[in-house]
């Protein structure tokens, strides 16, 4: 499965297990991330843990499920990012839009 | 004495089910020049470049691309080039759309380049057949509405140290051009 989900205090918490986060799953990304947020209010944190590589166009999906969840009043956090995709997040100036944490504990305390 | 080859070509198939064969051979290839292989984050934006041109290979050019790598002194040249669909832009001022070979401009002129939905780039064309994509001003995002969610050639300009499109118009060729100096 691409994308494993729990829920942990009213947060939920999705572990999206690609090594690489592309342009070829990128729409279903957006579709999955609509798909799970369809309450009001939606909380969710998304676990990176296992991407080694992302591209420009997985990202636009990050932010179009942003934009979904925030329309919504929820709220969405990011988690386990390593160094190669961080990069990705400056160079676009999204590591100032997206709530970025280092672990699950950080996240859920922030969102709680 | 056997001279390593400072040239790597490798072909992009229409569809590309992995990025990490590629990437991994790239970094491969430059792994004896040390201004590159020993900076993460210089690596870090060498390996964003190729996945973005491959990204840009399959969603763009609709035909089978070549991924070009020269070492030359003190720089790497990237270029990726194809046969299929041009690079076309309008322009975010006037909304009026361009395709290559460009006419209608004084050389160099430069202009904020609509690429899609809030995506912006500043470019100068240089010539009928060539832009250069310049580096973005620094942006705090003031609204979630006005975040993109297109960032392929942003990314890859800020990796470079500059990045250029070429049309050769007789040959139907498109070529991305990626410079990294050291």
């Amino acid at each position: 499965m691409d994308y494993q989900q729990k829920t942990v205090d009213n947060v939920l918490v999705v572990n999206i297990n690609l090594p690489e986060a592309s342009l070829n799953q990128s729409e279903d990304f957006k579709k999955y991330l609509y798909d799970v947020t369809t309450e009001t209010s939606p909380k969710l944190v998304l676990d990176m843990e296992q991407i080694k590589y992302m591209d420009s166009s997985f990202i636009g999906a990050l932010v179009v499920g942003l934009k979904n969840v925030l329309s919504k009043g929820g709220e969405m956090a990011l988690i386990n990012i390593n160094a190669d995709v961080m990069a990705l997040f400056e160079l676009t100036r999204l590591d100032k839009v997206f709530k970025i944490y280092n672990n699950l504990d950080e996240a859920i305390l922030a969102l709680k | 004495m056997v001279e390593k080859s400072k040239k790597l070509t490798l072909e992009i198939p229409i569809h590309i089910s992995s990025y990490k064969m590629f990437i991994e051979t790239c970094c491969d290839f430059v792994k004896d020049v040390d201004a590159l292989s020993r900076d993460f984050k210089r690596l870090s934006k060498f390996k964003l470049v190729i996945m973005e041109l491959l990204t840009n290979a399959m969603k763009h050019s609709k035909a089978i691309s070549f991924l070009e790598l020269e070492i030359a002194e003190s720089k790497l040249i990237i270029k990726k080039i194809d046969s299929g669909s041009k690079f076309y832009f309008s322009n975010a001022d006037t909304g009026l759309p361009y395709s290559f070979p460009l006419t209608g401009f004084g050389y160099p002129s430069q202009i904020k380049a609509l690429l899609g939905n809030n995506y912006t780039l500043n470019i100068i064309v240089k010539n009928e057949n060539t832009i250069e994509f310049l580096e973005p001003p620094e942006i705090d995002y003031l609204s979630l509405q006005e975040i993109p969610e297109n960032f392929g050639l942003m990314v890859i300009r800020q990796c470079a140290s500059s990045f250029h499109y070429h049309y050769n118009h007789p040959l139907g060729k498109n070529t991305f051009e990626v410079i990294l100096e050291f």
